[in-house]
């Protein structure tokens, strides 16, 4: 992995569900290593696609993506899964957390399915490391407990936890507040950016309310079907 | 490691259905490995119905009905042995012993076998087991019976009691020998073989109920003679309907078979148990064949059961194995978690089924004794049984690679998480 590259650079995105028409088409965007990004738009504007296609999760259809250095678009799935795993932490809109492990075997998850997020933790054991993570978000009284018997901002921080345990590059959020109330929202975003400068993270967060853009050093704007002007007017702010 | 415990919390987390499945191949297991004792069981109380006798000598005629008369007490012999033959065939300087037996009678369908008290010590059934009484003893006087373990616990019958014969072999008989009763003086161990069916009496007690008939016809009330009158009297034997010998040297057999068989004073057949008995049994091969088929497709149909079971969770944990691999999980990870679902679901199962075998084998084996004469065995495991659950086993995690490879392969064509 190269150090000096950024975060993420993209060239030349064009990427489409169906042959008609593109959702993505940027033609440059730059994201700095430790940079804070607040992506924004409306409902269907490509928010999560755009976090997909970073994350590896969606092909880049030919495109330049690098994280890091490394081109998504060169590898192949299974090493971009590789990839994700390692260098990766992704909190979900709906959290998507495993409903059969409790707390801590949600948190310390990545560190068994990705050799390099265990690596990162040296000699601390992945159980150690989830429950000083958990008591940055203040939940570590709860890593025994199964997760239907959390409420739904305490599954968030669970989310978050487990997105941060391995301290990943860069860190991926998809609306993960659209289910708390204003007060949670900025308290939530306050402690996961905090958390994120201790292993100095990228943090690429996403949201349409765009009041939460305060926290974060720079925003994207993804307006719906003009796409491709409002990401190139943003990005080169 | 992790792959194990996910699947295993993963199953946990679906009680239910695992319940369900895990027992639909433990029961499928147990089918089959109980299949397999009958199986062994019926060839070996078949085959070891008789043992360590090396001979089976009766009048000319086939070897196969002297077989089934004889040892399973199946059908009557066409024509008897001179009593004077068996004299010689005792005396012969290679026979270690002769017992000589007398078919005819029956009492509520079970035969009635006339023979020496010798009988006693030198037949053996399965497995070289020697006759052994449960209850009682046998005696030297005339009117009295040993009985088979079945043939007690069937009609209820004890030590001390009386049965009456019946002439002829059916359930219904047109005469019954009420009026000499005999005494029961012993019972027997259950031995798996056609002796716990049968009720033995002295060679002097078959001559006896008879010792007033003329021509096959009982006499008439006046002229009938009391059994208190024929207790005290002695009978001399004519006729018995085969003899068991035991030789000295095992390497005499063969010619014992042939020097009895072309016997000049009296045409005799003369067959060796053992050989006619497995010969009679590969024969009837096709009912064993039967059996395993049908065992087979019972763990076919439970293996089925596991497939249709992983595959059809599958559609409601595609949300898991996107999250598995948006956390780095490769395909191969996602093959291996539902491969390893499989194998713990089949290993459960199969282990299940092993246990519920001892369990039924221990539980239902002194019933199935005394109620079907088939001796299933309690050791351990034979290879036979390590290899069918190590088919069972191979098996269930190769139908686990088919929703497996549909999860490595969804994962790659559906990518992740954007439609969860």
């Amino acid at each position: 992995m190269d150090r000096e590259s950024p975060a993420v650079l993209i060239n030349a995105l064009r990427f489409s569900y169906s042959k008609e028409r593109a959702i993505l088409d940027i033609p440059k965007l730059t994201i700095e290593r430790g940079e804070r990004v607040f992506v924004h738009g409306p409902s269907g504007c490509g928010k999560t696609t755009l976090l997909g296609i970073i994350a590896g999760i969606l092909d880049p259809q030919g495109s330049q993506v690098l994280i890091h250095g490394s081109d998504l678009a060169k590898m192949r799935p299974r090493q971009r899964d590789v990839f994700r795993g390692s260098q990766i932490g992704y909190i979900f809109q709906m959290f998507n957390l495993i409903p059969y492990l409790n707390v801590l075997d949600n948190i310390t998850l990545p560190c068994f399915v990705s050799p390099a997020r265990r690596d990162r933790l040296g000699s601390t054991s992945p159980i150690k490391a989830a429950g000083e993570i958990a008591s940055k978000l203040d939940i570590q009284h709860l890593l025994n407990k199964m997760i239907s018997e959390l409420s739904v901002g305490e599954q968030q921080r669970v989310a978050a936890a487990r997105a941060l345990l391995g301290a990943p590059a860069l860190l991926i959020a998809d609306e993960p507040t659209s289910a708390l109330d204003g007060n949670h929202r900025d308290e939530f975003i306050s402690l996961l950016n905090s958390v994120a400068d201790e292993s100095q993270a990228t943090v690429l967060f996403v949201s349409h309310d765009l009041s939460l853009s305060r926290h974060f050093g720079r925003q994207i704007s993804l307006p719906g079907l003009n796409v491709v002007n409002m990401i190139s007017a943003e990005v080169s702010l | 490691m992790i792959i194990f415990k996910l699947a295993m919390k993963s199953m946990v987390s679906r009680r239910l259905v695992t319940t369900l499945t895990v027992l639909s191949i433990a029961l499928s297991t147990t089918l089959l490995l109980i299949v397999e004792r009958v199986r062994v069981g019926a060839r070996a109380s078949f085959v070891g119905a008789i043992s360590q006798t090396d001979l089976i000598i009766g009048s000319r005629g086939g070897s196969l009905p002297l077989l089934l008369n004889s040892v399973f007490h199946i059908g009557s012999p066409a024509t008897n042995m001179k009593y004077s033959t068996f004299k010689q065939i005792q005396a012969d300087s290679k026979t270690a012993w002769a017992v000589p037996i007398v078919m005819g009678d029956s009492h509520r369908g079970y035969r009635v076998v006339g023979t020496s008290q010798d009988f006693f010590s030198h037949f053996q059934a399965r497995r070289s087991q020697k006759l052994t009484f449960a209850l009682g003893n046998v005696s030297d006087q005339t009117f009295t019976a040993v009985i088979g373990s079945n043939v007690a616990a069937r009609l209820k019958y004890k030590v001390g009691g009386f049965l009456a014969l019946s002439h002829g072999i059916g359930e219904v008989s047109f005469h019954s020998h009420e009026d000499r009763p005999f005494l029961i003086t012993g019972i027997l161990e259950p031995t798996g073989s056609p002796v716990d069916r049968s009720i033995y009496i002295p060679l002097a007690g078959t001559e006896a109920i008879h010792a007033d008939w003329h021509d096959g016809a009982p006499p008439r009330r006046e002229d009938a003679i009391s059994a208190q009158d024929l207790a005290g009297r002695t009978f001399e034997v004519d006729e018995i309907s085969a003899v068991f010998v035991g030789v000295k040297s095992k390497g005499d057999i063969l010619n014992l078979q042939r020097q009895w068989s072309s016997f000049r004073d009296e045409p005799l057949t003369a067959v060796i148990p053992g050989v006619a008995l497995d010969e009679l049994w590969e024969g009837l091969g096709y009912g064993e064949e039967a059996l395993r088929l049908v065992a087979v497709f019972v763990v076919l149909v439970g293996l089925t059961g596991m497939l249709v079971s992983v595959y059809n969770s599958l559609s409601e944990r595609r949300r898991e194995m996107a999250i598995l691999r948006s956390l780095g999980a490769t395909p191969s990870v996602i093959f291996g978690l539902l491969l390893a679902e499989a194998a713990l679901l089949v290993g459960g199962g199969a282990a299940f089924g092993l246990l519920l075998t001892r369990v039924f084998l221990t539980v239902l084996q002194p019933m199935i004794v005394n109620q079907f004469g088939l001796y299933l065995t309690l050791d351990s495991f034979t290879s036979v049984e390590l290899i069918y659950f190590s088919l069972i086993l191979v098996s269930g995690v190769l139908l686990g690679a088919v929703p497996a490879w549909r999860a490595y392969r969804n994962s790659l064509s559906d990518g992740l998480v954007i439609r969860l």
